[in-house]
């Protein structure tokens, strides 16, 4: 029964997204059209594929990353407000990335990626022992431990910057400024490794994720392993997040606001939210960067700040709530 | 079919249940797991539903220890004081999430599993509630969909923590009779952790009085509820009437407020 | 670590204000007041430009201390300093000024708050640096303004270039995300004097569409020699065959002081090396 729901979901997000993966690669600051580019025109071809279609792929499979990131995050901790940016999993991952850059040994290969992932580990670690207590999180532990935390990353930062020479230093500020301009094709595949490892991992366990939602007794009475899960779901959610920032910096917002679009229309648990976040995630990320591509172009605006000119709203209206 | 044997646990030091040893039969029936807070009686609610393991002793069902978490699950099903609902759902896709233990890894329900949902929230007299979200319903409501939830899984041992705790009087007699239909069409046996004395004794068929972690009377209520006893277990002269224990009346000196007794509210 | 181009000293500031998860804003700058403290003996400046152009001037004797990035002249070298992006009040302070030096860009707030005798010097366009150094001229009694403002304003004029094809040329200020030298700055003054066109044409310094300079590449691209173009040419290889991409020294391009002069003719040694190749 609760399939049939699922498959029409899915249907709709899909020729949603794909619309706008379509409109975003068609729009953008150079005039070039397609079909000089499928005819051959080498400049075309370049425009088109190289620089504008692998970053609306990038976009894409970060905002699936940062949806996948919330939504589990949100079930894990039972609060609406979580989010990898909020909570300081993303400034953790920054924070490790900037640190390792600024330190003149971004270029070693792979350490970027693997020190933000343990950064956001880092700090996902420190969420759990602080902002919960006996079971639950309260949402203001979970804010003032996600500034905090936050604090705490620049706080390093700055003292990596005042110690780094200027160029490496210049490198490192890049993960502060969250952006998909420039992405590769190699960063696109190295993310979407990163996501199909951690989101097959979490269809495994997402029956068990979504009885975590009715609290964390109540699961284990319906037979849930919910150390396990939580371990799981909490080191899948953090590979995923360091994965996003190390191609994009930090970008916030986005893991708040897609689950919670997809629940103003689905109000269903994580099995259901899982595959329509992976799908609205995208559809909202290329959608935000194709408005900062082609708003004022060729200025281009920072995708941060339209993703947060989307999501504080939904933020603040979250926590008037109350919820 | 339930044996709890020389069961033990503390919390960090903290004394939880120490050495309780009860029998539950098959067979249907309302029992009361009755003391005053902090007795334990969480404690062994949560030792029998296996979400905390017992340090000492062991929980046996049907003669075996060694139960599969969600093969147990399927006997022995447990709603906790407070049911956590931060994401809103219908009440039918929260009903249907209590046939969680009869699914495989990938699996969604099935239609049976759905038409089993809706036979659990008739027999709470929440069918109407089926399409409703769970925020839209009263503190009453939402605690029968969860009740109807347990009921989901088939569960032949219902363990209740504090289900009247939040309800007020009319809402307490509506579950109490939900209860005693429950027992009585699905032969099930519901044990209910109350802290309070005259609810436990008026809808139960056997009380077992917790205090200090240990059991301290496993009887008929006609044979809790008598002055001695309530004395001797919970350390206050009381009148008991018609099974009924009454408070002693406040003395004169102090100016006395109103008696929640009086104005026939309890809290 | 000298980072003296203002629109790279402006990102990293910003850089720094996201690290920190606070947008900053400058304050607005009031215009210089000039005159008031004639015949100043004992100057700090807090800009390299303005070192030098208190040196060019012939009043570099009067200068008692500077900022971290003032290393030109040789003698700027020697000289006390007092601090970078947040100079030391204190030890301003303590060098007992009769008049300190800062550029427009710079963040005053604290310097106004201590009254310090402070001005505030507008040197942000090429065709400023000349006024400037009669103004500080004046302003410090200093025996070489005049001929400095004319060497300065002669050798521009020298300079000068019309050419056939003008050259579009792109400044890459930053690398991710790219951001770059519009019109109405400093290094457009500079293109546009050695008969080039800037191929940005939106004003400022903004952030940029990568796939824009794609689908018409510059002829020339220039970028600071500390700035690691890589990630930018990783994603876009065809402008390595398309555009010249010449690395410069920021410190002697960006500058507005008197070796605008040298800038000038290197950017003009750039495009007639292009034209050759061309």
């Amino acid at each position: 029964m609760g399939e049939v729901a699922l498959k029409k979901g899915v249907l709709l997000l899909a020729i949603l997204l794909v619309a706008i993966i379509i409109a975003a690669a068609s729009l953008g600051a150079a005039h070039v059209s397609w079909r000089s580019a499928l005819s051959g025109d080498e400049t075309a071809r370049a425009v088109l594929i190289r620089i504008r279609l692998s970053r609306v792929i990038v976009a894409a499979l970060i905002g699936a990353t940062l949806a996948v990131a919330g939504v589990t995050f949100q079930t894990l901790l039972r609060n609406p407000l979580a989010d990898p940016f909020i909570l300081g999993v993303s400034g953790g991952a920054a924070c490790g990335a900037a640190v390792v850059t600024a330190l003149g040994l971004g270029r070693v290969p792979g350490l970027v990626p693997v020190v933000a992932f343990a950064g956001a580990c880092g700090a996902t670690v420190a969420v759990f022992l602080v902002a919960r207590r006996r079971g639950r999180t309260d949402t203001t532990r979970l804010l003032l431990s996600g500034l905090i935390l936050n604090a705490l990353f620049s706080a390093i930062i700055l003292i990596a910057f005042a110690l780094a020479p200027a160029s490496d230093m210049s490198s490192a500020l890049r993960w502060m400024m969250g952006s998909l301009a420039g992405a590769s094709w190699n960063d696109a595949i190295l993310l979407g490794a990163m996501f199909v490892v951690a989101t097959t991992i979490l269809i495994f366990i997402a029956n068990d994720l979504r009885m975590l939602a009715f609290g964390e007794d109540d699961a284990r009475a319906h037979g849930v392993n919910v150390e396990r899960v939580k371990l799981i779901g909490f080191g899948a959610a953090s590979i995923v997040t360091g994965a996003a920032v190390a191609v994009s910096g930090i970008i916030g917002f986005v893991g708040l606001l897609v689950p919670h679009l997809v629940r103003l229309i689905w109000r269903r648990d994580y099995r259901f939210l899982l595959p329509l976040c992976v799908l609205a995630g995208p559809a909202l990320l290329v959608a935000s960067d194709t408005v900062a591509r082609i708003a004022i172009a060729p200025v281009e605006l920072p995708v941060g700040a339209i993703t947060a000119l989307l999501g504080v709203p939904f933020f603040l209206s979250l926590l008037r709530s109350g919820r | 079919m339930l044996r709890v044997e020389n069961v033990s646990y503390s919390y960090n030091g903290r004394r939880g249940a120490s050495d309780v040893t009860l029998h539950v039969d098959d067979g249907g029936a309302l029992i009361a797991l009755a003391g005053p807070n902090g007795s334990g009686k969480s404690t062994l609610l949560k030792l029998i539903a296996r979400v905390l393991t017992p340090q000492r002793g062991e929980v046996v069902l049907d003669g075996r220890s060694d139960w599969m978490a969600k093969e147990y699950a399927r006997h022995v099903g447990y709603l906790p004081q407070e049911s956590e609902d931060v994401f809103t759902m219908k009440a039918i896709d929260v009903v249907v999430s209590g046939r969680a233990p009869y699914l495989s890894r990938f699996a969604f329900e099935s239609e049976s599993d759905y038409a089993e949902a809706e036979k659990a929230l008739a027999l709470c007299d929440a069918s109407y509630l089926a399409q409703r979200f769970l925020d839209e319903m009263s503190g009453g409501e939402r605690k029968r969909v969860f009740l109807a939830r347990v009921l989901a899984g088939a569960p032949r041992l219902i363990l209740l923590d504090e289900p009247f705790a939040a309800l007020d009087i009319a809402h307490v007699q509506q579950f109490s009779r939900l209860l005693r239909g429950i027992v009585d069409r699905t032969n099930s046996t519901v044990v209910f952790a109350s802290h309070d004395l005259n609810w436990a004794a008026a809808y139960s068929d056997r009380m077992i009085v917790m205090r200090e972690g240990s059991i301290a009377r496993d009887a008929s209520p006609a044979e809790v509820m008598r002055a001695d006893v309530v004395r001797e277990l919970f350390g206050f002269e009381a009148h008991v009437v018609d099974r009924w224990v009454v408070p002693p009346p406040h003395p004169p000196s102090a100016p006395s407020p109103p008696s929640p007794g009086e104005k026939g509210t309890r809290t | 670590m000298s980072l003296s181009a203002p629109a790279l000293r402006s990102l990293v500031n910003r850089g720094l204000c996201a690290a920190v998860l606070v947008c900053g804003v400058a304050p607005a700058i009031p215009p210089a007041i000039a005159g008031k403290i004639a015949g100043a003996t004992r100057v700090i400046t807090l800009a390299p430009n303005l070192t030098e152009i208190v040196f060019a001037i012939g009043a570099g004797d009067h200068i008692v201390a500077t900022d971290d990035f003032s290393d030109s002249p040789a003698a700027a070298k020697k000289l006390p300093k007092v601090g970078g992006q947040e100079p030391s009040i204190e030890r301003i302070v303590a060098a007992k000024p009769d008049v300190v030096l800062a550029s427009s860009s710079a963040n005053v707030t604290a310097l106004r708050a201590a009254h310090l005798p402070l001005e505030v010097i507008k040197t942000d366009r090429l065709d400023e640096v000349a006024p400037v150094m009669l103004q500080l001229g004046a302003l410090l009694h200093a025996p070489h303004a005049n001929e400095a403002a004319r060497a300065v304003r002669d050798g521009l004029a020298k300079e000068r270039r019309v050419r056939k094809h003008p050259p579009r040329i792109l400044f890459a200020a930053w690398n991710q995300p790219l951001y770059v030298g519009g019109r109405d700055t400093f290094i457009d003054d500079l293109m546009r004097l050695c008969g080039a066109e800037n191929a940005v044409e939106v004003t400022g310094w903004p952030q940029y569409s990568l796939e824009s300079v794609v689908a018409k590449p510059p002829d020339i691209i220039l970028h600071s020699s500390r700035l690691d173009l890589e990630p930018l040419l990783r994603a876009a290889p065809e402008l390595r065959t398309k555009s010249r991409i010449v690395p410069i020294d920021e410190n002697r391009f960006t500058r507005p002081g008197p070796h605008v002069v040298d800038a000038a003719a290197n950017l003009n040694a750039i495009i007639d090396a292009w034209e050759k190749s061309h």
